[in-house]
Formats: C-alpha cells, sequence, structure tokens
C-alpha cells in the first residue's frame, strides 16, 4: 500500500560541478518578491493565479456582454440598421467565442485553480510553474484573438464555424485565421493546466484524503480536467487542418477538391460535446458544495453524486453528433446519436434530484450564494428538458439553426454554468479577499439577473418554435416576431444592469472594508471542506500542518458529531479547529518570470503564422529561450535561504491504483506509525483567539 | 515475455509494490529482436501478392492489424515500463488510446468509409451504378453502428 | 473519532523535487503518460484524416487537384528500413534508462547520443522521402490525399525532431548538472510514444493498401 518513495533519486554525479551550485540563464535575477504588482507576473501561488484567471475573465464578461447587447439591439426592431450584415456576423461569433473561451472555462479554472489545492489539502499544484504557464498563455491568446478586431475583422463563421463558411472564399477577412491560431494557443494553455490539475488531484492528496472522501466540486473539477486532456487534442486537429486550409493551400475542408466539410463538423464535436460539459461540470460542483452549506446537511447521495458526474463525463464522448441530425448523415447514425443522448438525461437527472433532496428538510439559509445555487437548479432544469427535446431526431430537424436552439444552450450555459460560478463568486469571495460582499446589493444582483435572464431568453423558445432563424442578422416587420424580440432586448439590458450591480457591490463592499475591515473569520458560512479550515484570505503557504483526513466534509466532522436522533451537535468551537496560518519554515516554489517570457512567445509566432512567418522569429526565440531558461532553472531558488521546498509532503495512506476503485482504511493514515496519537489532542489543547477579529494584514504577515 | 526484474537494492518490497527498476538490458535487447522479427514479418506482406497472388491480401491485412497492435503492445509494455510500473498509468494511457479509438472509428463510419454510402466516387474502386438501383430508389446503407 | 492528527512539516527531509505522492507515482511520470494519453487523440485525429482522403480525388471527375496518390509512390523498403531505424532508437533510450539507474552517466550519454544520432536519421529518411514525392509531382497541395499525408507524417516528424532536441539537451545537461534516472525515465516515455506512433503509422498508412 505504502508507495513511499524510499529510493533517493539516483543521482548521475559527473563534471566537476557541485550539484549546489546553479547558473541560471537570463540577464536577470531570479524574481523574489512575492508583494506588490511585480509579483504578480511572476508568481506561481495558485491562489494568486486563480485570481488572475478570475479577473481576466470578468474582463472578458464584459466585452462579450457588451457583444450581446449589439446583437439584442440590433434585433430590437425590424430591419435594423444598426450593424451591417457583415459585422453582424463578426459580433455574434465574438460573443459565442469570447463567452465560451475566454469567459466560462477560464472562470471555472479560476475556481479550479484556487479551490483545488485547498479542497485535497495540498500546499500548492503539482507543477507551479506550469501553472503560471496555463494562465499566461491562455490570456495572451485570449488578447491575440480579440486583436482581430482591429486588424480586419473578427471571425464571422459562428463559433463552429463550418466550412464551407470558413474557407477564404467566403471568409477573406483574418477573422477565421485569428480563430484558428487563437484557439490552438489557448488550447496549449488548457492542455498544460489539464494535465497539471489531473495530476494534483492524482498526486497531491492530503493524508487520508481518498478519492471518495473528496469534495464533489474536487470531483467534477477532476473530471472536467480529465475531459479537457482528451477532448482538447481532436478540436486541436481539426484547427490545425482549418490553419493549414487557409494558410498554407490546403484542401481538407474544400469539397470542390476532394475534402469533407463533414470532417470539419465531426472534429468539431467530438470536441464540442465534451466541452459542453467541461463548462457545466464545475458549476455543478460548486453548487454541491453551496447546497449542503446552506442546507446545513451533507450532499444527499454522495457516491451517486460523483458517479453521475463521471457517468456524464463518459457518455459526454458518445453523443456528439446530435449536433448534426440535420446533416444528412444517414438513418441509423441519427438513431444510435440519438438514443444516445437521451440516456445523457438519466445522470443528469440524478444531479438535479439529489440537489433537491439535499435541501428537503434541511435548515436552509437563503443567501446570495444559495439564491443563485438555487437559480442554477432551477434554470439548467429548463434547459435540460429543452435539451431532451433535442434528443428527438424529426423534433430536432426543425429546430436545428433556430432561436429554440439558442434558448436551449443559453439555459444551460447562462442559467445553468454562469449561475454556478457568481454563487461560487459569492460564496468564497470572503475566503479569497477576506471581506464579505454586501448581501442586500446581492440580492438585487439575483433577482434582476434571473429577471433579466428569462425575460432575454425564455421569449427565444416561442420565437425559435414560429421559425426564426439565428445567425441572421434581422428580420422584417410582419413575421410576427416583433414583439417577442422586444421584450428579449429589454431583458438583455435587464441583464446588463445586474452584471453592473454586481460592480457597484464589489467597489462597495471593498471601500467599506477599507474604511472599517471586518475579517469574516475563517469558516464564515459554518461550511464543510478542508478551505474553510485556514484563515480567510489564506496565507501563501495554504496549511501551516497538512490535515490528516478521516472524513468526507473533514472539516464539518471536526467541528460537529452527532446525537442519538443523527442530529449534528457542535463538539468543538470553530476556533479550536482552524488553523493559525503562522506556520514558519514552509518552503514554497519561487517565483519565475519564465512562464510570462514562453508564454508570450505564442502570439507572436500567431501573428507570424497569419501575416509573415518570419515575424514567427523572435517568437520562435523567446520560447527556445524561455524552455531553457525554465529548465536550468530549479523550481526552488536555492540561494532563497531554504534547501528545499516541501510544498507538499505525506506519507502513509497512499492510495495507489487499487485505492482509487475503493476508499482507503482511514486506520493505516499513517504509514510509519508516528505522529498520529500523539498529536491527537493537539487542537484541544491549545486553544487558538478567535480569529473573527483579527484583521487581513496580521495574517498576511503571520505567514512569512 | 518472461520478463525478469532486477532486484538489486535492499528496500522492503511491499505487496503490490510496484518496482521502479525496469527488466535487464538482456530482456531489452530480447523484446527488440522480436520487434525485428516482427517488422519483418509486416514488411514480407507486401510481397506477397507476388508470391501468392493477389488474393493473399485477404490474409494479410487482419495480420497487419494484429502483428502492429503486437508491437506496440510489446513497447508499451517492456520498453515503456507499464507492465512495472503502476496499474494506474496503464489505465490512463489505454483509456485515452481507447477514447481515440472508439470515437475516431465511430466518426468515420458515420462518414461511411466502411461502407458504401452510395456516392459512386467517394469509394475506391468505384461501386458499378446500376440503372436498377437509381430506379428503385434504393437506400445506401447508413453508417455501421453510428 | 474526529481527533486531528496533524503531521509536522519541520520532520520531514526530502530531496529536491522529490515527494512522496498520493499514488507513488512522480508527478512528472503522471503527467508525461497524461499528456501521451492525449497525444493518443492528436494522432488519432491526423490518421482518420488520413484514412478518409487517402484515395481522394483519385478518379473523381471534376474535382481539381493531382491524380497522384500518395500511396502510390510509397517505397516500402526504404521506409521499413527508416522504421527500423526508429525502432532500434527506443533499444538504445531503454538501455540509456538503464545506464542511468545503475549511475552510469558515461554509459548514458552514450546511448542517449546514439538514440539521437538514429533519431535524425529517421528525420533525414523522412525529409528525403519528401523531397521524393516533389519530386515526382506531389506537393503539399497537391492533393487532399498529399495534404493529409504530409500534415501526419509531418507531424509526427516535429515530435521526432522535439524528441531529438530534448536527448541532446538532456545529454549535455548531464555534463554540467545531476540529471535524476527518472527524468531520463520520462524522456524516455516520450520517446517511444512517437515510436509507437509511427509503428501504427507504419501499419496503417504505408502497409495497408
Amino acid at each position: 500500500m505504502a508507495i513511499t518513495e524510499e529510493r533517493p533519486p539516483l543521482e548521475l554525479t559527473s563534471g566537476d560541478l557541485p550539484p549546489v551550485e546553479v547558473e541560471t540563464l537570463g540577464v536577470f535575477h531570479r524574481p523574489r518578491s512575492t508583494h506588490g504588482w511585480a509579483s504578480w507576473f511572476t508568481t506561481v501561488d495558485h491562489k494568486k493565479i486563480g485570481i488572475m484567471y478570475g479577473f481576466a475573465s470578468f474582463f472578458f464578461l464584459l466585452v462579450g456582454g457588451f457583444e450581446a447587447l449589439l446583437i439584442r439591439t440590433q434585433l430590437a426592431v425590424p430591419g435594423n440598421k444598426l450593424l451591417s450584415a457583415d459585422l453582424y456576423n463578426q459580433v455574434f461569433t465574438m460573443h459565442g467565442v469570447t463567452m465560451v473561451f475566454l469567459v466560462v472555462m477560464p472562470l471555472a479554472a479560476a475556481f479550479a485553480n484556487y479551490l483545488l489545492p485547498l479542497q485535497i489539502g495540498a500546499r500548492d499544484v503539482a507543477f507551479p510553474r506550469m501553472n503560471a504557464l496555463s494562465l499566461w498563455v491562455w490570456l495572451f491568446g485570449a488578447i491575440f484573438f480579440n486583436t482581430s478586431w482591429f486588424l480586419g475583422g473578427g471571425a464571422d463563421g459562428g463559433w463552429f464555424n463550418y466550412a464551407p463558411n470558413s474557407g477564404v472564399v467566403f471568409s477573406p477577412s483574418h477573422g477565421i485565421d485569428f480563430y484558428a491560431v487563437g484557439l490552438i494557443i489557448m488550447g496549449i494553455g488548457s492542455t498544460v493546466s489539464a494535465v497539471n490539475l489531473t495530476v494534483t488531484v492524482l498526486n497531491m492528496r492530503a493524508p487520508g484524503m481518498t478519492l471518495m472522501r473528496m469534495p464533489v466540486f474536487t470531483w467534477m473539477t477532476f473530471i472536467v480536467q480529465v475531459l479537457l486532456v482528451f477532448a482538447l487534442p481532436v478540436i486541436t486537429v481539426a484547427l490545425l487542418l482549418l490553419t493549414l486550409d487557409r494558410m498554407f493551400g490546403a484542401t481538407f475542408f474544400d469539397a470542390s477538391a476532394g475534402g469533407d466539410p463533414f470532417l470539419w463538423e465531426h472534429l468539431f464535436w467530438i470536441f464540442g460535446h465534451p466541452e459542453v460539459y467541461i463548462m457545466i461540470l464545475p458549476s455543478f460542483g460548486i453548487a454541491s458544495e453551496v447546497l449542503p452549506t446552506f442546507s446545513r446537511k451533507p450532499i444527499f447521495g454522495y457516491p451517486f453524486m460523483v458517479g453521475s458526474g463521471i457517468a456524464i463525463g463518459f457518455m459526454g464522448w458518445g453523443v456528439w453528433a446530435h449536433h448534426m441530425f440535420a446533416s444528412g448523415m444517414g438513418p441509423i447514425s441519427v438513431l444510435a446519436f440519438s438514443l444516445a443522448t437521451m440516456f445523457i438525461a438519466v445522470p443528469t437527472g440524478v444531479k438535479i434530484l439529489n440537489w433537491m433532496a439535499t435541501m428537503y428538510g434541511g435548515r436552509l439559509r437563503f443567501t446570495t450564494a444559495m439564491l443563485f445555487s438555487i437559480g442554477l437548479v432551477a434554470m439548467f432544469t429548463i434547459g435540460g428538458l429543452s435539451g431532451v427535446t433535442h434528443a428527438f431526431a424529426p423534433m430536432d430537424t426543425q429546430q436545428t439553426d433556430t432561436y429554440y436552439i439558442v434558448a436551449h444552450f443559453h439555459y444551460v450555459l447562462f442559467g445553468g454554468a454562469l449561475f454556478g460560478l457568481f454563487s461560487g463568486i459569492y460564496f468564497w469571495w470572503p475566503k479569497i479577499f477576506g471581506f464579505f460582499l454586501n448581501e442586500k446589493l446581492g440580492k438585487w444582483h439575483f433577482w434582476l439577473m434571473i429577471l433579466g435572464f428569462n425575460l432575454t431568453f425564455g421569449p427565444m423558445h416561442i420565437l425559435g418554435l414560429q421559425g426564426m432563424m439565428r445567425r441572421t442578422y434581422t428580420y422584417t416587420e410582419g413575421q410576427g416576431f416583433n414583439g417577442w424580440n422586444l421584450v428579449a432586448t429589454f431583458g438583455a439590458y435587464l441583464l446588463a444592469v445586474s452584471i453592473l450591480v454586481f460592480i457597484w457591490n464589489v467597489i462597495r463592499s471593498y471601500r467599506a472594508h477599507r474604511r472599517n475591515p471586518v475579517n469574516p473569520g475563517p469558516d464564515p458560512w459554518d461550511a464543510r471542506s478542508l478551505e474553510w479550515m485556514i484563515q480567510s484570505p489564506p496565507p501563501e503557504h495554504n496549511f501551516d500542518e497538512v490535515p490528516v483526513v478521516e472524513d468526507f466534509d473533514e472539516f464539518w466532522h471536526r467541528k460537529y458529531g452527532h446525537d442519538e436522533q443523527g442530529r449534528p451537535v457542535r463538539i468543538a468551537a470553530t476556533e479550536d479547529v482552524v488553523q493559525k496560518g503562522d506556520a514558519t519554515g514552509v518552503h514554497l516554489p519561487s517565483p519565475s518570470y519564465w512562464p510570462i517570457v514562453l508564454a508570450a512567445g505564442l502570439p507572436l509566432i500567431g501573428y507570424g503564422v497569419i501575416f509573415n512567418l518570419w515575424w514567427a522569429l523572435p517568437g520562435v526565440i523567446l520560447m527556445v529561450a524561455g524552455i531553457y531558461g525554465w529548465v536550468l532553472e530549479p523550481s526552488t531558488d536555492p540561494s532563497a535561504g531554504h534547501g528545499h521546498d516541501d510544498d507538499h509532503h505525506h506519507d502513509g495512506d497512499d492510495s495507489d491504483a487499487a485505492a482509487l476503485d475503493e476508499p482507503a482504511d482511514a486506520g493505516t493514515a499513517d504509514g510509519d506509525g508516528e505522529g498520529v496519537d500523539a498529536d491527537g489532542s493537539e487542537t484541544a489543547a491549545e486553544p487558538e483567539p478567535a480569529m473573527a477579529t483579527a484583521s487581513a494584514e496580521a495574517q498576511d504577515g503571520g505567514s512569512k | 515475455m518472461s520478463a525478469t526484474i532486477d532486484v538489486d537494492d535492499d528496500s522492503p518490497v511491499h505487496p503490490g509494490e510496484h518496482h521502479d527498476h525496469g527488466p535487464s538490458d538482456g530482456t531489452y535487447w530480447k523484446v527488440f529482436w522480436a520487434l525485428v522479427f516482427i517488422t519483418a514479418l509486416e514488411v514480407s506482406t507486401y510481397f506477397w501478392d507476388v508470391w501468392f497472388g493477389e488474393s493473399s491480401w485477404t490474409f494479410a491485412v487482419p495480420l497487419l492489424l494484429l502483428l502492429m497492435v503486437v508491437k506496440f503492445v510489446l513497447i508499451a509494455s517492456v520498453f515503456m515500463h507499464l507492465r512495472f510500473d503502476s496499474k494506474l498509468l496503464t489505465r490512463i494511457f489505454y483509456f485515452g488510446l481507447a477514447t481515440a479509438c472508439i470515437v475516431y472509428l465511430a466518426a468515420l463510419s458515420v462518414m461511411n468509409i466502411f461502407t458504401d454510402n452510395g456516392n459512386p466516387w467517394f469509394n475506391d474502386p468505384p461501386p458499378a451504378v446500376t440503372p436498377s438501383a437509381v430506379v428503385t430508389g434504393e437506400m445506401p446503407a447508413g453508417g455501421m453502428g453510428g | 473519532m474526529t481527533d486531528v492528527a496533524l503531521e509536522p512539516m519541520d520532520d520531514v527531509e526530502f530531496p529536491d523535487d522529490v515527494h512522496a505522492t498520493s499514488t507513488g507515482i512522480s508527478n512528472p511520470k503522471l503527467a508525461m503518460w497524461t499528456y501521451l494519453a492525449s497525444d493518443c487523440l492528436l494522432f488519432g485525429g491526423l490518421i482518420s484524416t488520413y484514412l478518409l482522403y487517402r484515395n481522394r480525388p483519385g478518379n473523381i471527375p471534376g474535382l481539381s487537384g493531382s491524380d497522384l496518390r500518395a500511396s502510390e509512390l510509397f517505397n516500402i523498403p526504404f521506409t521499413s528500413m527508416t522504421s527500423f531505424i526508429l525502432l532500434m532508437s527506443s533499444l538504445t533510450m531503454v538501455l540509456a534508462v538503464n545506464s542511468a539507474i545503475r549511475s552510469d552517466a558515461e554509459r548514458m550519454r552514450l546511448w542517449l547520443v546514439a538514440t539521437s544520432v538514429l533519431g535524425a536519421m529517421f528525420l533525414g529518411g523522412q525529409i528525403y522521402e519528401f523531397t521524393e514525392f516533389v519530386r515526382e509531382g506531389l506537393g503539399f497541395t497537391s492533393n487532399v490525399s498529399a495534404s493529409s499525408f504530409f500534415t501526419l507524417t509531418g507531424l509526427h516528424g516535429a515530435h521526432v525532431a522535439v524528441g531529438v532536441l530534448m536527448l541532446l539537451s538532456a545529454t549535455v545537461y548531464s555534463m554540467r548538472r545531476t540529471l535524476n534516472a527518472e527524468a531520463v525515465e520520462t524522456l524516455g516515455l516520450y520517446w517511444h510514444f512517437v515510436d509507437i506512433v509511427w509503428v501504427v503509422i507504419f501499419a496503417i498508412v504505408y502497409l495497408i493498401p
């Protein structure tokens, strides 16, 4: 069972240089600072990286939201001339791509980066520098993609960009070039991040944290990373072929030269359908954390929650062609994919029922986070039901490319994914920043958003069934579309107002916090998982001592026991259970500027591929320099005063392959048989002062 | 393959512990010669139509696929140490491989590359389009198994 | 039952970058295998593309592009030889890993260099093959069959080239610093993967008509 590495690494001593002497490539000294604005560019701290993911993707949410408002304004009245047909094509394409790849995915990645190590009791991810790399690659790719607006116009083929519209004949501008190359770049970032987080979940868990004790959010994020690992290469192939078609004269998707436009559709949707679950599962995970906390009940049917997540992940690979029912692929294929699609509704339904069962009989607290999670359950159910109607091929043929489809996927991706992400923002904000968001404004935000959302996308069901086609820049008087379109546009502006309320909430709450800092304490919601066991905001090293986990909802079980009726009874004060955040002698990976250098090379190569290959040369040089600088630099700066980093260490109860299938025995929590019993009463023996009044600054200082 | 494992350190061997040390050099050589032999057999199929006549292709294709799988597994298990490492690695790798095989084979089936899609030009050799097939409006088979 | 067991972090001494992990597999190795599993889908996609397009445009009337197919120009004896070279490089790679495990740095460097030389020979063979194709009138843009062939084998070649660079870098690195055996093994995993992809390409693309 215990597979600790007892053998020291084989070191090949060679040459005359003693191993401690390190020369690194570069003209700058290695960055040391972990404070100040400059430290954000060199940080390898998963928490800072998560925050940067969050802010960057929120910025793109505003960009994509602005594009959405343009669309809705154009469609408010028939025959509108605000946008030309060409500009309209660009705006809806950029809106779609932005919302999928620049908002929902990275916002989920923000939570994944921030919370995953905390929830499994780790000090950082498995490869901290690669984590920074994936952030910068994604961010530079996203900026690269959006610069197309200033270099000849955005992509105009729709987010799924079917051939032949994606060919140079029908789209002569550089927009789709930016789409192809930009998504390849972002895909590289996501692949690196997905491999990193997969390894983190498998390898970096605290002692006793078996797979079946991981919080549901961690589980869902883990499934998402696995899906990303396997789905991204497929879209990379498609985008590579598209790039070769558009810029190097190949004819992969050109039917007049024997190419097959179907190939694009298949490759795109083999990626695209897992992508749908990549976007929604993190929000499912967030709701599965929020609902139990504010119901004061454990999640109902934890194994079924995990199992249904895995089932969704598996089955998501077998349903892609339901996006192509109208493409004429033959009755047997349609039948097979239609059946598979109907089946995938089952695990999703399991989740919905489990959430409701979690709330049933619970002591509910309707905080903003809770409201958003309930909103997710309700809105996603509507979107799921309209999704099942697409599984029936005859009905789907009728609905394809109408606003009914638009309504459906906004109900699952906005009403589902984005509501869940907002729920997570309200839930973890005090943990991440050390102050609460205003609950009153938060509730305004929620009610405005859910009202605006339903006003915008609800009518689209009707419009679609009446035959209004999506991706058409206008409609005429007398088609009967006027009324509902006006309502939808009104709803869209209401959504914009709700986002403004959110921004105002952040500003106001921050100002109030600056005037009168009140720390929410480590556990403001009386929550259940490990991240609430440390201070808010968490110290840089996360855990003073790596917790030994003995239960699902470990932190809850440290606070509460059960009476005879099974009701929770407090057995320990929160202040006694939480960690103080004052550990010393914890060595963390040192900051590094190589990730951002390496990442900066990629967009340069991208411009080179699009405009002139020679321009790619500086990008290649930058990347090669970045890679060699990276390799030659040890992950921990030896001259920073520490001999080694033990950002993660534990021994014993290591679940090897066998433990993946069954929860490991908690009794073996310490393989070396030391420490457990002696430390058993440690928390009780050392009561700590209540943390609720300690200021954020004090804790920050304590972590050094 | 009976691979011998060098146990040359004195660390305690726990049940289920996977040994980091792979097989000995000798085992690698043996596997290498086996791979060379298989490759030679593979290449020989190229000449089969000269030696045994055109019909030998019926056997050559399945044999080639089989030999390909054998080579693949040999390299993965021995050279890449999958046999001697944690089962988890085997599962991860073959899960990816299986996913790739299943989705791409399904996609190719839907695109009718294994079947007659009714298009006289996109198959080789082109199927005979008889007038009766056109007159009776015979439906081409859909995908196989979706 | 909820007594808190805390593990003092100060007591542990671990060498650089080596931590006990939950699965017992080191992080780099697990990451490499995950990446290789992901790469299966990359090459799978390109092999499927080739399978779909290998006979096009062929005899389809009215389509633009050359009638020549990539498969008509294959030089099987030559490609068999380059395949054999790549297979041999896998052998030298495992011998390098074994030398690294035995802490025999000199041997390890010898085998690493041998591996990269064999890899470079394979690349040379591929360049020769490509120029031969172009000479006989089948360029990258000639038709969709040629495009998919060049994309598939070209991307494989790019993987080999990256592998050769990594091998040479590792060799040079080991002369200045300590290179642990696991790094060599992880590098070897990448190299063998490139080889097994070629095993598949050689059988499906070259040998099956």
